[in-house]
Formats: structure tokens, sequence, C-alpha cells
């Protein structure tokens, strides 16, 4: 392994109560976040002097707005800005961040996400229900009835077990672990056991796609205050250090030859981030992904080349993911048992791993993979964090 | 997220110059894509230029009509209610023999016939009121 310094590290990291039901507009559970953040952090308001935001992309810019600086009460910022890149933002913006510190443009950046979809009256299904332009160009949802991100993902796993002659079984195999994990996690919201049969019997959402193979929208924040890794090494908690980051953006082909949905950014985002660090997907111990859909995470387990390409089903259903296996991945119960709070979900369990601050569920944790995705998978963003200041 | 709009009471994207010819054609029982003349790729509708070698050449153009299933789900749910009656129905990712892919409902089987790879070819039915709508049907 090289022996760089960090790029920057994660010095303060904090959430808001996290709920199935309305507790506040997205903004107020954001400025509950970064305060939270700021204090974990072992500093005062005054010291932040950089903020980036990141909104859901189906929220309304009233619920988490730019002016979020006058609500959380931040003054003389240096740097502030709303990141969008979907979900992959919950990842940009501390890359963003650690970016604008090692350039001297801050020293002290707070990265918050926060969201708030279910509100009375509205089910999360409707949310989320939209017509979304994930198949290409056209828009050719609306008038074939294809609404939302499942029936898009739906279509997309499809493929993909065709392709890996994967069953149902291989799906309920990822909902299944991170169910396990879930159990173990404070903050989880599903708190129920989860067998292949409940999996298998829970109704179908869109096919191949059963209720358990999609993410449990909740209101909520996340926050993370990033430093230098000097400044880090200061602050009351253990720092989260940066080794590597990458990015992948690989848009949709919809024509012959081109398959999104098996070929997808992470590849080339993890890319970037192993050669960043200087280590490889072998030395990785265990890795938080976005995984809003089950399939989701069998993909990324290849792409990031943790598995061979279309070994990711075999693996998950050997429990090589859940809590004993080779390779813990979504250790917290991610976002099908734990919290979809876009990249912040991966983001939270990623630092909390990486600090050994995970409890019950800690797995060794001298490199952490910390991944998300926006879009139908077009938007892809890693990075590699440990505790250790060299690798 | 895109605008959708109502068409003869159908959810619709709002039309452009990029989709308005594939919809249009629906009428004339076409199947409308784009093609660039340069480089003789065919793409999907909605193309500002071609993603093969970059060309603003594109061009409307006719496709035969005939393609496969390249990837499926059926929708156990819906959110609008134009769709209500037809739950549980099927969107189907199809490949052209041309090679553009489009998403379409395949009529004429049963969902759970539905196969990746199964041939179709397309088809046109009045939805809404009486909007002509680009289908498949196997064969
Ligand atoms: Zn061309």
């Amino acid at each position: 392994m090289a022996s760089k310094k960090p790029l920057a590290a994660i010095r303060g990291f904090a959430m808001s109560d996290l709920s199935r039901q309305y507790i506040g507009p997205g903004w107020q559970l954001a400025v509950t976040a970064i305060h939270r953040a700021i204090a974990d952090a072992g500093l005062k308001k005054s010291d932040i002097d950089g903020l980036l935001i990141n909104k859901s992309p189906v929220a309304s810019l009233m619920d988490l707005p730019m002016d979020l600086l006058d609500y959380a009460g931040l003054k003389d910022l240096t740097l502030c800005s709303v990141v969008e890149a979907e979900g992959s933002s919950g990842v940009q913006m501390v890359q963003q961040a650690a970016l604008a510190v090692q350039a001297g443009m801050a020293k002290a950046v707070v990265c918050v996400f926060a969201d708030a979809p279910i509100v009375p009256g509205v089910s999360t299904q409707q949310a989320f229900g939209m017509p979304l332009p994930l198949m290409g160009k056209l828009g050719s949802e609306a008038p074939t009835g294809l609404f939302g991100p499942v029936a898009a993902y739906a279509l997309a796993a499809r493929r993909y077990m065709h392709k890996n002659s994967l069953t149902e079984d291989h799906l309920g195999a990822v909902a299944v672990a991170c169910r396990q994990w879930a159990l173990k996690n404070p903050l989880a919201m599903m708190k129920k056991p989860l067998s292949m049969e409940d999996h298998h019997n829970s109704p179908y959402v869109v096919e191949p796609f059963h209720l358990f193979d999609c993410s449990f929208p909740v209101n909520g924040a996340v926050a993370v205050v990033v430093t230098s890794a000097e400044r880090a090494a200061d602050g009351p908690q253990p720092a989260v250090y940066i080794h590597g980051m990458g990015q992948g953006h690989r848009g949709v082909t919809n024509r012959r030859g081109f398959e999104n949905e098996i070929e997808i950014g992470a590849k080339l985002a993890g890319q970037g981030a192993y050669a960043m660090a200087g280590v490889g997907p072998k030395d990785i111990d265990c890795a938080q992904v976005y995984d809003a859909f089950t399939y989701c995470i069998l993909l990324q387990l290849e792409q990031y080349g943790f598995v061979e390409p279309g070994g990711g089903g075999a693996f998950a259903l050997a429990g090589q993911t859940a809590p004993g296996g080779s390779f813990p991945v979504n250790t917290g119960g991610g976002q099908l048992s734990g919290y979809y709070l876009q990249g912040g979900t991966p983001l939270s369990e990623g630092v909390m791993q990486a600090r050994g601050t995970a409890g019950e569920r800690q797995v060794k944790h001298d490199l952490v993979l910390t991944a998300a995705y926006g879009g139908r998978m077009m938007y892809h963003a890693c990075m590699i964090t440990s505790p250790h200041a060299s690798l | 997220m895109y605008d959708i709009t109502r068409i003869k009471g159908w959810p619709m994207p709002v039309l452009n110059e990029l989709n308005q010819p594939h919809f249009d054609a629906m009428a004339d029982g076409k199947v409308m894509v784009q093609h660039c003349p340069d480089c003789d790729t065919w793409l999907a509708p909605g193309a500002f230029l071609c993603e093969n070698c970059g060309s603003t050449g594109v061009q409307w153009r006719e496709a035969c009509g005939r393609g496969e299933i390249y990837s499926y789900v059926v929708m156990n749910r819906t959110f609008d209610p134009a769709f209500e009656a037809m739950v549980p129905y099927n969107v189907c990712l199809i490949e052209l023999a041309e090679g553009p892919r489009l998403l379409a409902n395949v009529v004429g089987i049963a969902n759970s016939e539905l196969a990746i790879g199964c041939a179709v070819q397309a088809t046109f039915e009045k939805v809404g009121e009486g909007l002509p709508l680009l289908k498949f049907k196997p064969g």
C-alpha cells in the first residue's frame, strides 16, 4: 500500500431524529443535524466557513433552500453551494469539501443531506411515484405507465438477472442480509427478522421486485464536518481519514451493444478511488453502498471489484455480505432495512464504522468503501476512508 | 423529472421537436425513430445528436416495427388513474431490429408468458379518449 497523506478527514458527524412520521420540514431536520455535527466535532458555529447542501432531487427547493446558512446561523462562509448529482451527492459533497479544504478555500466545511418525503396525506409511494426519465431521453415512461424508480430499477434488475441466471432467491438473500444487520442497529427502522420466505411472500410492487426489494424512506438528516487531516486529529472524536475519491458517470444509451443495467459508472468511480488511495478491492474490509433496491448491491459488488462480474448473486446467497460473512456490506441495514436517506445512508454508516463506534455491528474497519449513486445508477461517487492517518 | 401532460385523457410527455414526430406517426401506424445518415446509426427518439459519431444531422426515419423484448416488468400498482383498470400491466423495453430500444406495453400475451428475447412486432391501439399509441404484440 502507498503511504500518502490523506486528502482530508471527517471530524464531526451527526444525524437528526429519524422517523416514518412527519417531524418537520427538511430544513429543520438539516439545522438539527448541522448543529449536532458541529458540536460532535468540538467546534463552534463560528468555526464553520463552508456549507454544502444536498437536497433530494424529488423534494422542493423550499424544503431545503439555498439560504439554509441563515436558518442554521452560519456567518462569514467562504464556501456555500448546493451539490446536485442526485443520490451520489451525499458522497460528492464530502469529496468537494475535501477538495476545498485541500485548496485552502475553507477550513471546516459542514455537508448536509436532509429529506422529509413523508408528509400527512401523501404516501411515500406517491412521493416517489412520478414518471422519471430514467430510461433515456424520450419520455415514454408516462404513456406506457412506467412510474417511479421502483419500476425503472425493476426493468434493469430483470435484464441483469436474465444475463446472470439469477432468481428471486438472490435478491432475497440481499434483503435478508440487510435485515440481519439492521437488527443490530438501534437507528434502523426495520426491527423484525426477515426470512427468505417472508421476502418471497411479500407482495410484488413491480415484478421482479417484491416489497422487501425496496428501501424504506424516512424523514431525517445527516451532517458531517470535513476539515484537514491535521485539524481532524485534534477533535474529540476519532478522525475518519479520506484516502481516495472517485466518480463515474456514463449516462444511459438505449441501443444495441450497450447494457446500462450491467455496466455502470461505479467501475470508473472505484478505479479512480483505488488509484488515488493506492489500494485495491482486496484491501477493503467492508462496503457501505447505496441500496435503494436489492439488485443494486449485487451489481455494485461486481463493479467495485469485490467479486468477479456476474458473481454478486452467488456471493450474497452464500451469506458473504451478512453478519459473519467474509465481506460485510451495509452493516447498518442499508436503505433496505435501515433508513433511506439517499447518499446520507452509506455516508452515515461509513463514518460510524470507520470511527469504530458501530457497537454490536462493528466490523473490521481499517479500510471502508463508501459509495452512492443517483438517477437510474447513472451518477456514481465513492470514497475510501480509514481511522489511520496513513495507509 | 420532466413535465407530463394529458392528451385525450392520457398521460404523455410534453411534445417538442425531439419527440413529436414519434408520437404523431402513431396515428399513421408507423414507428418513427431517428437515424444518423453520417454513420448509419439508428437512435431512440429524443436524440439531439448522434450518440455514435456526434453528428447533429440526425433525421427522422421509419423503422420496420419488428424487434424483441430486451427487458420487462409487471406493474402491480399504479399512480395514475389512466392505468388503474389495467393493473397488473406490463411495461417492456423493446429492442427494435434496427437497434434502438423503446418502452412499450406488449399486448396479446399473458404477463406470465413474457420473456427476454421474445420476438414482437408493432401494433397500434387507441388509449384514453382515442389517442393512438404504439404497442407491440408477439410475432
Ligand atoms: Zn452518427
